[in-house]
C-alpha cells in the first residue's frame, strides 16, 4: 500500500513541478560551501575563496545526532564551536543525523528528539546572532527508517513556521543521495521544501582503480530519474580528496584530507600511477603509520571533472538550480584549485 | 580523570564516508570470539598488565572502549586519604566527601557546626572532628578541588549548547580558585596536601587552555613530590598540554612515561600516544633517557602499528624485556587469523594451514630469536616459532621447536596445555593416514582435549583447534573410505542417506566391546544409538512401511505428543489453527503409526476403504513439511524447527516435501468414493498435493526463494469445476483464494 500511495503522490508532484519549471526563468546558481569542521574559524585563503567566488552562504554543520548505545537514546555529538565570530556570509545550519537514530528510536521519542534538536539549534543561532533562512538535515535514510525520519522532518517544518524564533519562515532542505533518487518510489520523498543532491561518494571504497568519490560512468547510471524527482534540487559537488590506505589489498583506513602531494617524497613512497603509491619504507605521516609494502590510492576531483558533472547534471535536470554547494570549505581542499574555479563552474549550469 | 583529548572529535561525518578497519575482521553473524579463530592463548605467557592490548576485534581486549575515565582512580583517592588521616574515618564517609558531596555541601560542613547539619552528615566522624588539623586540611582542600571539578569533570546535559561546548576560558571565580590553590600548595608544610594542590593546579591550567603555564608550573614544582600515581596523573596532563601545543615529540615521549607508571595508566597512555610525522617520532626516540624508555616507545609503536618492526628494535635493545611478550603474542594471533584455519577442504584429507598468507619476515624473525634463546621466555619464542612453521606446513621444523620449548616450559597448567595442543595439531597435520598406530598414538591427547572442553582451563583457546583436528581426522578417514569414522569426527547429514551406514553406526554405538579409541569416538559423537533408531523408523514411515517402522520403534524412541491432530485434512493448511484446536485423542509418534497400521489393515480387509484411505492420506500429508505434524520427523538426525524448505538439511528435503504417499491414498479414496461430496473432497485434496509438488519443483529449479514469491500455480483447477453444486465446493470458494480467483476468471 505504501508503494502505490507514494507512487500516486510522486506522479502528482511531478506534474506540479513540471508546470512550475516551464514558467521559471533559468539563472546561474549561487556558489556556497559546506563547512564541516568542529571549530568554526576561517583561514585567510578560505576567506579569500569566499570573496573571489562571491560565495553567498556557508552550510555550517552545527552538530551530529548519534544513537548512544549505552543510554539508548539519541544525543548530539561534536557540536560546533565558534572561534571566529566574524560571520561574513549567510549561515545555513546543517545537522547530520545517523540513520541508526531513526532505526533505533520508537516513534514516540521522535517528538522529543525534534524538541531537543530545535532547541539546540536555537541556542547556537542565538549565541552567534544568526538569523537563518534555511535549515538543512543530512541523513542517509532507508526505507525502514523513513517513517521516523519523515515524521521528524514534519515536526521541524512546523517549528520553522513559528514566527518568534531564529528560523522565522526558514526553508527546510534535506540531502538526497543518488540511490534515493533512483529508488524514490521505495525510499520515499522527504517532506521538505527542497533537496540537495549529493553528487559524490557514489562507489565502493576499495582498492580497485574506480574512484569512489566520483566516477562519471557510475553517476550516469543514476541520473535518468533525476528530472522526475518531485523536489526542486540544489547540487552538492565534491572538492575534497582523500587517500585509501590498503594493506594486502584490503582497506584499512581512510586518509582524510590527504592527496597526491602528501606522497611525493620518493624516499618513502613510490608511485605507480598518478593516484597510486606504494610505501617503500615504514614511516609516519599526517598522524598515520604507513608500513612498508602498504599501498595508497588517492581519490581527488580535478577541475575538468566539474565540466563533466555539469554536462551530465544539466542534461538530466532541466529545472533551474538555485545553488551549488561545494564540499567542503577547507584550506587544503581549495589549495588544489585555481582561485575562482567555483564561480566558473556555475557558468556550466 | 577525564580523557585529555578525544579522538571522538574526529567527526562522524556523512558527507565524508567513514570506514572501519574492524569490518575487515568482523564475521557475518554467529557467536564469535573477539579474537577470531585462534589456537594461541596470550594469557599463557603475557603479563596480565598488557591484557587490554591482546589482539582483538574490539578496541581493547575484553573491554571494548575504555570508559573508566572519571572513575578510574576513585579507589586510590579514597585509600590515599584514609592512609593520610590515620583515623577511623570509614570508607563510606570518605567516599561520600570525595566522590559524592557537592561544593555547597563541603562549604556548609566547613561553615556550620555539626549540630546544625542534617543528622546523617552531622553525625559523621569527619564532621564532628572537623577542627582537627588533618581533617580541616582535608575539608579545605575539598573546597578547592570541588570547585575545580566543574571544569575537570563537568556534568553534561547533552542538549545544552553552553554546557556541551564548555567555556574555553575559566571564569573569574575559577581563576581565583586556581591562584588560591597555588598559594595553598606553597604554604602547605605537609607534602601530601601540597601534592594534591599541585595536581589540581596542573589540571586547572590544562583546562584553562594555558598549556605553556601548565607545563612550566609542573616543571617548576614537580621535584618537590614523590613519583607516585598522582604524579603520573599530573604528568599525563602535561603530556596532553604538549600535544595541544602540537609538540608531538615531547607529548608522545611523556605518554610513554605515563604508560610505564602502572597498570591503570596503560590504556590512557596508549590511547593518547599518537606520533604524527616521521620527524617527530624520531625526536621522541631521541628524547628517551634510557634503554628502558626506548623499549617502551617501540613497544607502543608495535601495539599500534607494526609488531614486527618493534620486536626487531626491542630485541636489539633489550632481549629480556617483557614488553616483547605482548608483541610476539599479537604477531602470532594476527598470523594465525591470516592462515584461515577455519576453512577446510573437508573430505580431501589434504587440509593444511594456508602457508601463502604467512609473513615470511615474521617467520624468519621469530625463528632467529627462538634460536638465540636469549629472551626472558625462550620457551614462548620456541613455541611461537614452532607454530609459525606449522602454519608454513613445515611440520618437522615445528616439532623441533616444540621439543625445545618443552624443556623449559613452565609447569603451570595453561602454558603446558598450550604446548600440548600445538604439538597435537602438529602431529595430526603430519599424518597422511589414520591407522591403528596413529589412533593409539593420538588417543591420550584427544581424550585430554575432550576433558578440557568444559572450559576447565580458563582462557585456553582450544575450541577452534579441536574443530580443526576433528575435520582433519574426518578428512583422512573419508579419504580412506572409512565413512563411519569420518562421520564420528564430523557429523554430516549425507551420511544418513544410506540406511546400511546408519545401521552400522547404530551397531557401533551399541557395541559393548569398543576399543578405547572407539570409546572416545563414541563420546564425541553428537547422536546416540537411540537417536539413530528414531531416525530409522521415521524413514521407514515415509516409505509407507508402517509395519516395519513399528517393529523398529519402541517406547524409548517415541518422541512425545504431536501438537495437532494428524488426521485433519483441511481446505487450507493452518498449523497454528490445528495445534490450537481441541483434540480428543493425542497421538505420539508411535501412536500415530499404530493408528495408521490399523487403517492399513482395514483397507486390506476391505473395511470402510474410503474413510481409511482419506485419513491415511491426511496423515501422510501432515507428516510432510506442508502438514501440521512436522513434529513427527523432528529428531536428532534430521533436526527441528525447519521454518522453510531451505533450512531442512539437503539430504532429507526430498523425503519431507514429497507428496507421493498422501496423493496415493487420496486417489485410492477417490476411486471408492460414492457420493459427489466425497469425490469433490478427494479431487480438491489431490489438487492441494499438486500445488505442493509445483512448489517443490519451483524450489528445485531455484526459481523460488520463499512462498510469498511463488505466485499462482498452474494447476488443473478445471478438474474441480464439475463439483460446482456441492457443499464442499462452496466451502472451498469461501476459503481458498487461489481457487476463488480461478473460478472468478472462469465466470467472467
Amino acid at each position: 500500500m505504501i508503494l502505490s500511495k507514494s507512487g500516486f503522490v510522486f506522479a502528482l508532484l511531478v506534474c506540479v513541478v513540471m508546470l512550475f519549471s516551464c514558467s521559471s526563468k533559468k539563472k546561474k546558481p549561487a556558489v556556497s560551501f559546506y563547512y564541516w569542521r568542529i571549530e568554526f574559524s576561517l583561514k585567510e585563503n578560505e576567506k579569500a575563496t569566499l570573496k573571489e567566488n562571491q560565495v553567498s552562504a556557508i552550510y555550517l554543520r552545527c552538530f551530529d545526532i548519534v544513537f548512544d548505545e549505552k543510554l539508548k537514546r539519541a544525543v548530539p555529538h561534536a557540536i560546533v564551536r565558534f572561534r571566529d565570530a566574524d560571520l561574513i556570509v549567510q549561515i545555513v545550519p546543517v545537522i547530520f543525523i545517523k540513520n541508526q537514530v531513526f532505526l533505533e528510536l520508537d516513534s514516540n521519542s521522535i517528538d522529543t528528539l525534534a524538541e531537543h534538536t530545535f532547541s539546540l539549534l536555537e541556542q547556537i543561532n542565538q549565541s552567534q546572532h544568526i538569523s537563518a533562512k534555511e535549515l538543512q538535515i543530512d541523513c542517509d535514510w532507508t526505507q525502514k527508517s523513513s517513517n521516523n525520519y519523515f515524521h521528524f522532518l514534519r515536526l521541524l517544518k512546523q517549528k520553522l513556521g513559528a514566527k518568534s524564533n531564529s528560523f522565522a519562515a526558514a526553508k527546510l532542505s534535506a540531502t538526497i543521495r543518488l540511490h534515493q533518487i533512483k529508488y524514490a518510489g521505495l525510499q520515499g520523498i522527504p517532506p521538505v521544501d527542497k533537496g540537495v543532491l549529493m553528487f559524490y561518494n557514489m562507489g565502493k571504497i576499495n582498492g580497485s582503480p574506480v574512484n569512489s568519490v566520483y566516477d562519471r560512468k557510475l553517476s550516469q547510471s543514476y541520473l535518468s530519474a533525476l528530472n522526475k524527482y518531485p523536489l526542486p534540487l540544489d547540487f552538492a559537488l565534491p572538492v575534497f580528496a582523500w587517500g585509501i590506505h590498503l594493506r594486502k589489498g584490503q582497506v584499512i583506513e581512510l586518509l582524510n584530507k590527504m592527496d597526491s602531494r602528501d606522497f611525493a617524497d620518493k624516499n618513502d613512497f613510490v608511485s605507480s600511477t598518478k593516484h597510486r603509491f606504494a610505501v617503500k619504507q615504514s614511516v609516519f605521516k599526517n598522524g598515520f603509520y604507513f608500513k612498508e609494502g602498504d599501498e595508497i590510492k588517492v581519490e581527488e576531483i580535478e577541475s575538468q571533472d566539474f565540466e563533466s558533472m555539469a554536462d551530465d547534471l544539466t542534461e538530466h535536470y532541466k529545472r533551474p538550480v538555485e545553488r551549488l554547494i561545494f564540499y567542503d570549505l577547507d584550506s587544503i581542499n581549495i589549495s588544489r584549485y585555481e582561485k575562482n574555479i567555483f564561480k566558473k563552474v556555475t557558468a556550466d549550469f | 580523570m577525564r580523557k585529555i583529548f578525544s579522538k571522538k572529535l574526529l567527526l562522524i561525518s556523512s558527507l565524508v564516508a567513514t570506514v572501519s578497519a574492524g569490518v575487515l575482521w568482523a564475521c557475518g553473524g554467529g557467536d564469535w570470539d573477539e579474537y577470531g579463530v585462534s589456537a594461541y592463548t596470550p594469557e599463557a605467557f603475557v603479563d596480565s598488565a598488557y591484557k587490554p592490548f591482546f589482539y582483538s576485534d574490539m578496541f581493547y581486549y575484553e573491554m571494548g572502549h575504555d570508559v573508566q575515565h572519571i572513575y578510574r582512580f576513585n579507589d586510590e583517592v579514597v585509600a590515599d586519604w584514609k592512609a593520610y588521616l590515620k583515623r577511623p574515618a570509614a570508607d563510606t564517609e570518605l567516599r561520600f566527601f570525595l566522590l559524592k558531596a557537592s561544593l555547597g555541601m563541603v562549604d556548609s560542613v566547613i561553615a556550620n557546626t555539626a549540630k546544625t547539619l542534617p543528622g546523617n552528615v552531622g553525625n559523621m566522624y569527619l564532621v564532628k572532628e572537623k577542627s582537627s588539623q588533618k581533617i580541616a586540611a582535608f575539608l579545605r582542600f575539598l573546597h578547592y578541588a570541588k570547585a575545580n571539578e566543574r571544569y575537570a569533570a563537568p556534568f553534561r546535559y547533552y542538549w545544552d549548547y553552553q554546557e556541551e561546548t564548555a567555556p574555553l576560558k575559566l571564569d573569574e571565580d575559577q581563576l581565583k580558585n586556581r591562584a588560591a590553590m597555588e598559594v595553598e600548595m606553597k604554604k602547605a608544610k605537609d607534602n601530601f596536601i601540597a601534592q594534591r594542590y599541585f595536581f589540581q593546579v596542573v589540571r586547572a591550567w590544562f583546562f584553562d587552555g594555558e598549556f605553556a603555564q601548565c607545563i612550566s608550573f609542573y616543571e617548576t614544582n614537580k621535584s618537590r613530590f614523590p613519583e607516585n600515581a598522582l604524579a603520573a596523573r599530573a604528568l599525563s596532563y602535561v603530556a596532553g598540554a604538549y600535544y595541544k601545543q602540537k609538540n608531538y615529540a615531547q607529548a608522545n615521549y611523556l605518554f610513554s612515561r605515563v604508560y610505564d607508571a602502572g597498570l591503570k595508566f596503560k590504556t590512557i597512555a596508549h590511547y593518547s600516544f599518537h606520533p604524527q610525522e616521521e620527524a617527530d617520532w624520531q625526536q621522541t626516540l631521541a628524547l628517551s633517557k634510557s634503554v628502558d624508555e626506548k623499549v617502551t616507545l617501540w613497544h607502543l609503536l608495535g601495539i599500534y602499528f607494526d609488531e614486527e618492526k618493534a620486536i626487531r628494535e626491542i630485541y636489539t635493545l633489550q632481549p629480556k624485556s617483557d614488553k616483547l611478550d605482548l608483541l610476539l603474542a599479537r604477531l602470532i594471533n594476527k598470523q594465525e587469523i591470516e592462515s584461515n584455519m577455519e576453512s577446510t577442504e573437508y573430505g580431501s584429507g589434504n587440509y593444511s594451514p594456508a602457508k601463502d598468507s604467512l609473513s615470511k619476515n615474521a617467520l624468519r624473525l621469530v625463528s632467529e630469536i627462538a634460536e638465540a634463546g636469549n629472551t626472558s621466555k625462550p620457551y614462548m619464542w620456541q613455541l611461537s616459532a614452532g607454530y609459525l612453521h606449522f602454519i608454513n606446513q613445515d611440520f618437522n621444523k615445528a616439532a623441533d621447536y616444540y621439543q625445545k620449548a618443552q624443556q623449559t616450559m613452565p609447569a603451570n597448567e595453561l602454558p603446558q596445555a598450550q604446548l600440548r595442543l600445538l604439538v597435537l595439531m602438529n602431529h595430526i597435520a603430519g599424518m597422511n593416514t589414520m591407522d591403528k598406530k596413529n589412533e593409539d598414538f593420538l588417543l591420550k591427547d584427544l581424550v585430554w582435549l575432550q576433558s578440557v572442553s568444559d572450559g576447565s582451563i580458563p582462557h585456553f583457546r582450544f575450541a577452534n583447534a579441536y574443530d580443526w583436528i576433528k575435520r582433519k581426522m574426518a578428512g583422512l578417514y573419508s579419504r580412506q573410505k572409512d565413512a563411519l569414522r569420518s562421520e564420528l569426527f564430523v557429523h554430516t547429514d549425507s551420511f544418513y542417506t544410506n540406511p546400511v551406514r546408519a545401521a552400522n553406526l547404530k551397531s557401533f554405538l551399541l557395541n559393548k566391546n569398543l576399543t578405547p579409541f572407539e570409546q572416545y569416538c563414541k563420546t564425541i559423537y553428537p547422536i546416540s544409538a537411540r537417536g539413530i533408531a528414531e531416525f530409522q523408523y521415521i524413514v521407514l514411515a515415509y516409505e509407507d512401511k508402517i509395519d516395519a517402522a513399528l517393529k523398529q520403534a519402541d517406547s524409548t524412541t517415541d518422541g512425545g505428543e504431536l501438537p495437532g491432530n494428524p488426521f485433519n485434512g483441511n481446505i487450507q493448511d493452518c498449523h497454528d489453527c490445528d495445534h490450537a484446536a481441541p483434540q480428543k485423542v493425542k497421538y505420539t509418534k508411535i501412536g500415530l503409526l499404530q493408528k495408521m497400521q490399523e487403517m492399513k489393515d482395514n483397507i486390506a480387509a476391505g473395511k470402510d476403504v474410503y474413510n481409511n484411505s482419506l485419513l491415511l492420506g491426511n496423515a501422510f500429508y501432515n507428516m510432510t513439511h506442508y502438514g501440521n505434524a512436522r513434529f513427527f520427523y523432528e529428531c536428532a538426525v534430521i533436526g527441528s524447527y525447519h521454518y522453510a524448505p531451505d533450512v531442512i538439511p539437503n539430504s532429507f528435503r526430498k523425503m519431507l516435501l514429497n507428496q507421493r504417499n498422501a496423493k496415493n491414498y487420496y486417489k485410492k479414496a477417490l476411486t471408492v468414493a460414492v457420493t459427489v461430496e466425497q469425490k469433490a473432497k478427494m479431487t480438491y485434496l489431490i489438487l492441494k498435493c499438486d500445488r505442493n509438488e509445483w512448489y517443490n519443483q519451483q524450489y528445485e529449479n531455484g526459481s523460488l526463494n520463499g512462498w510469498s514469491e511463488a505466485g499462482f500455480p498452474p494447476l488443473n483447477f478445471a478438474s474441480f469445476m464439475p463439483f460446482k453444486n456441492t457443499k464442499y465446493y462452496e466451502d472451498v470458494i469461501a476459503e481458498c483464494g487461489f481457487f476463488r480467483s480461478y473460478a472468478d476468471s472462469r465466470n467472467k
